[in-house]
């Protein structure tokens, strides 16, 4: 969720990317492109696709900046961007997706909930991890697109409901109606893999 | 015994951690600008002013229907507006035409008449009226012009 002082932050940058200040521009792609790689990644589990649809989100932002009205944040009109690309790209193109595991930031060793779920205590090992985390990016890809874009912002961003119902412009109701939907779907689809034989 | 709950939650939240490579956010910056500057130089300007009058709609939660609404009582507002402003030409023949009586504005793209040459006469600085063979015509008043100026074409020759 943001914070005054980076709203006005966002405020001065766009207002100076529309007086010609291209630098102005370049920081909000540097601002925002971590956040919205994890939204188009988690979207489409494939960072090739996610690298072409970032340019293309970037792209169609910088052309549509000068009527940019500032109704809402700028961090939701770039996060309704992005997935509203992602989900349009998903229905075009019936791609498989090639995740990459190795890909892990160095950080997941000091989180919290990495250290509980890999602790000798629990069930769950450093090996039970990986494969329990390839079988949910599996699952998510089961999920409609719908269900996949309010799991990534909610459980993987930690974004709000509000927030998630601004950027896809929903009633909050609705967003939590498709959480719970897709929280059980995802739990099943666990559940089975974990009480296959072998 | 059972297996104990999956913690979906922790789970999902650990997909945080998912990256791309090493360097990639600052070759992103480098690929959008390459981008911006291919586009710069194919783009059409009319491709421009569709999108930015897209955006100005979108931005303002008109619809499809308002925005086709919109574009039509424009267009619709500016073939009234030609409509009144073509004066109502009766052409004879390929060498004749008709001047309309009214009309405060002729313009070449709006109109298209061939003027009948005629007589200018040096005394009183204005055309000469109309020839007897056409007295009977409904349309025989002089041209008006934006500027008080002679027509170049009724300007006598020059003798030098």
């Amino acid at each position: 969720m943001q914070d005054d002082s980076s709203r006005k932050q966002d405020d001065e940058l766009i207002a100076r990317t529309r007086a010609g200040d291209a630098s102005a521009f370049d920081e909000l792609i540097v601002k925002y492109s971590p956040r919205l790689y994890g939204l188009v990644y988690n979207m489409t589990s494939n960072h090739e696709d996610t690298n072409d649809l970032m340019q293309d989100i970037w792209a169609k932002a910088f052309r549509s900046i000068a009527g940019f009205r500032g109704k809402s944040s700028f961090y939701t009109w770039i996060h309704s961007i992005g997935v509203n690309m992602s989900i349009n790209f998903l229905k075009k193109r019936n791609r498989r997706y090639h995740l990459s595991l190795d890909d892990v930031d160095a950080n997941i060793q000091n989180d919290k909930e990495f250290i509980e779920l890999t602790a000798s205590s629990t069930p769950v090992r450093d090996a039970d991890l990986a494969e329990l985390q390839k079988r949910l990016n599996e699952a998510m890809q089961k999920l409609s697109h719908d269900h996949r874009a309010v799991v990534t912002m909610f459980d993987i961003q930690g974004m709000p409901h509000a927030e998630i119902g601004k950027i896809l412009g929903t009633s909050e109701g609705t967003v939590r109606s498709r959480l719970f939907y897709a929280h059980r779907q995802l739990q099943n689809f666990l559940t089975e893999f974990r009480s296959q034989p072998g | 015994m059972p297996e104990p709950e999956i913690n979906l939650s922790a789970l999902l939240r650990l997909k945080r951690y998912e990256q791309p490579p090493p360097g990639y956010f600052d070759r992103l910056l480098q690929d959008v600008h390459r981008r911006q500057r291919t586009e710069l130089l194919r783009r059409p300007l009319w491709k421009i002013a569709v999108d930015r009058l897209q955006t100005y709609f979108g931005e303002h939660s008109m619809g499809g229907l308002s925005y086709a609404g919109a574009m039509l009582a424009v267009l619709l507002a500016g073939v009234a507006g030609i409509g009144l402003m073509t004066p109502d030409l009766e052409t004879s023949g390929p060498a004749e035409s008709r001047i309309a009586e009214n009309t405060a504005l002729v313009t070449p793209t709006v109109v298209r008449f061939t003027l009948r040459p005629r007589p200018f006469s040096l005394e009183t600085a204005r055309p000469a009226p109309a020839p007897p063979a056409l007295a009977g015509d409904r349309m025989n008043l002089p041209p008006r012009y934006i500027i008080d100026a002679r027509p170049v074409s009724y300007e006598p020759p020059s003798s030098l």
